[in-house]
């Protein structure tokens, strides 16, 4: 337990500076949704830090921390400030916000009256308590990250190395690691994880037994932020009931196999909770639903893309699909052009930083020659596609999950489903093509692709599988601000 | 609970029923994975890859670190025989900040990784037999 408390001191820090962040965006989140966005935006925010402290060799646990406290107690004093000035505004008004229920009820008089009016108070603790299944499935894969040191040979080589360099040197992208040598370590990854683990060696976690309990702390955002999603839909039962459909997905908890699951050393479940927070803001923001806020939404993505490669190919493609979606929607548009905005920025400035850094051979499809390389391998698109199929079939890693996507598709057939649900499935279909286009483009050990996918499918799959859960709440009613 | 205005009763239970036989597909399998999967399996690096042979093969490998340490090597190359992956990682993750080379060559005969790595300038080699001897050889400039 000792060895991880500098990964939970790291993610202390990073949770307060996310939530002075969230509340400082001026929206009012509460519950679980408002402790996993506070994760996804803090652990943006570190990276955000450690890429901008980098060029001065100034990556270290003071630099972090002091940064980290100072923009969340920012955060935290500004919102208490626009508390302040909104409730002068309300007495002047002579509206006193007895209910969260009521003040938005003034706002939005349209909208249907909720059955069931409840206090600030009673709907945090409802949430929380329809929350704690999850909680405790969570509480299960941090039992399991006690229980062995980081072991797995891409755990070791990539975040965890990446991570131990960052620390010693103070830097992402020291010059020591330019050697060709380091390529098949893959340095030009983006930053996230880096960020993260660096920040908790150098509050003295260990390599070895303190970095794996640092990552389930990410399946408990993404759990939170589909919870969030699936309340403001489908109510209290049905939204745990929902986080639990995917909270039991062995891959994305419990399976300890080919660096799957929560407690694995992996970018995987990072990924996976950055991509469901965007899509789940998106989805609100469309909805024009009280959650929303571009802000949020811009954070998460720019999460995404800093975590992992294959959040950069989704978010540039993700947003693109939402831009021709709600072409002659205003807040679509202008949503999908500020994530797309996002993600091109962020994608610059990290592949400037890491220009120097090499890629290991055969692995290049990522900067470029994609389209080449791509025309080049299409005979293998067969394979692949099997072996696709054969992969959503492996219920000892999916249970049934990826049956729920076409049961989902009759459904929202039957209910005649809103715009907003075709969206998510062309998101679900668009993240699985890039998985495709990746193996058809990989020249990984000689252009061996099955091998490739045998490792790593899983993982690559694993990134977009909550958004069959997204589905599934989409087919409930949209949400009622009043009822949030 | 609101499914969509206008929806049937009919399709609210359908719904209903088709999260509920998920629930219980998730349910299964995650309860194999934590009994037969042995997701809650602890140890050290050599019982959380299964132990058995490679685990006795690790654990020499593991054994052998503070001699590697104790070289003085600055950058040091590891040639790749079958099955030496997870020991790649254990040397990289722990000799860090000492530059770990992995020859990666495949089934390639251990003389190819040899002169690989005499060539990137390394000044040691730590090599792998196939049994799980591990081997230090230093290299002459």
């Amino acid at each position: 337990m000792s060895a991880a408390l500098g990964m939970f001191g790291a993610w202390l820090l990073v949770g307060f500076a996310g939530h002075g962040l969230l509340r400082a965006f001026g929206r009012r989140w509460c519950g679980p949704e408002a402790l996993g966005l506070s994760l996804l935006i803090g652990a943006t925010l570190l990276a955000g830090l450690a890429m901008a402290l980098s060029p001065l060799h100034a990556v270290n646990g003071w630099t972090l921390g002091l940064a980290l406290v100072l923009i969340g107690a920012f955060g935290w004093l500004r919102a208490a400030k626009n508390v302040q000035t909104q409730e002068r505004t309300e007495a002047a008004h002579q509206s006193p916000p007895q209910t969260e229920a009521t003040s938005h009820a003034s706002a939005q008089a349209a909208q249907p009256v909720p059955s069931i009016q409840r206090t600030d108070a009673q709907r945090r603790a409802l949430k929380w308590l329809t929350f704690v299944p999850a909680l405790l499935v969570v509480g299960i894969t941090f039992v399991q990250a006690f229980g062995r040191p980081v072991y797995n040979v891409d755990a070791q080589r990539r975040w965890i190395l990446h991570a131990q360099w960052t620390a010693a040197e103070g830097t992402l992208v020291p010059a020591s690691v330019e050697a060709k040598s380091f390529g098949a370590s893959h340095p030009s990854y983006p930053p996230v994880i880096t960020a993260l683990g660096a920040l908790g060696l150098e509050f003295g976690a260990d390599r070895d037994w303190g970095m794996r309990p640092g990552f389930p702390v990410f399946l408990l955002a993404l759990l939170a932020v589909v919870h969030g999603f699936a309340w403001r839909r489908a109510g209290p039962h049905l939204a745990t009931a929902l986080t639990m459909l995917l909270a039991l997905t062995p891959a994305l908890s419990f399976t300890d196999q080919l660096g799957l699951g929560a407690a694995a050393a992996h970018a995987d479940i990072a990924l996976a909770a950055f991509l469901t927070a965007a899509a789940t803001l998106y989805l609100d923001r469309a909805e024009k639903a009280d959650s929303s806020s571009p802000a949020a939404l811009c954070a998460v993505a720019l999460g995404a893309v800093w975590t992992k490669n294959e959040g950069m190919a989704f978010l540039l493609v993700m947003p693109v699909i939402a831009l021709v979606w709600g072409w002659r929607r205003p807040v679509e548009r202008r949503s999908a052009v500020a994530v797309l905005l996002v993600a091109i920025v962020g994608i610059a400035l990290w592949k400037f930083q890491a220009r120097h850094m090499p890629i290991a051979p055969g692995e290049d499809y990522v900067s470029g020659g994609v389209l080449a390389a791509l025309s080049a391998g299409l005979e293998r698109l067969p394979t692949i596609v099997r072996r696709l199929f054969t992969e959503f079939a492996t219920t000892d890693l999916w249970g049934w999950l990826w049956f729920g996507w076409p049961v989902a598709i009759a459904l929202g057939l039957w209910h005649r489903a809103g715009r907003l649900f075709w969206l998510t499935n062309v998101w679900l279909l668009a993240g699985l093509g890039l998985v495709v286009a990746a193996y058809v483009a990989t020249g990984w050990k000689g252009d061996n692709y099955t091998a490739l996918m045998d490792v790593s499918l899983a993982r690559l799959i694993a990134h977009h599988a909550p958004l069959v859960i997204v589905l599934f709440a989409l087919l409930f009613a949209p949400p009622v601000a009043a009822d949030k | 609970m609101s499914t969509k205005p206008g929806a049937s009763p009919s399709l609210k239970g359908v719904t209903l029923l088709a999260l509920g036989v998920l629930l219980f597909g998730a349910l299964w399998s995650s309860a194999r994975a934590l009994t037969e999967g042995g997701a809650l399996r602890g140890g050290d690096v050599a019982a959380a890859w299964g132990g058995g042979e490679l685990g006795r093969r690790i654990a020499l490998v593991e054994d052998a670190l503070p001699a590697i340490q104790a070289r003085g090597w600055q950058r040091l190359a590891i040639v790749r025989t079958d099955g030496s992956n997870p020991m790649i990682g254990l040397l990289t993750h722990r000799l860090y900040p000492i530059e770990v080379v992995p020859i990666w060559q495949g089934q390639a005969a251990i003389e190819r990784g040899l002169d690989a790595a005499r060539q990137a300038g390394v000044d040691g080699i730590v090599r792998l037999s196939p049994q799980g001897e591990v081997e230090l050889l230093d290299v002459q400039p």
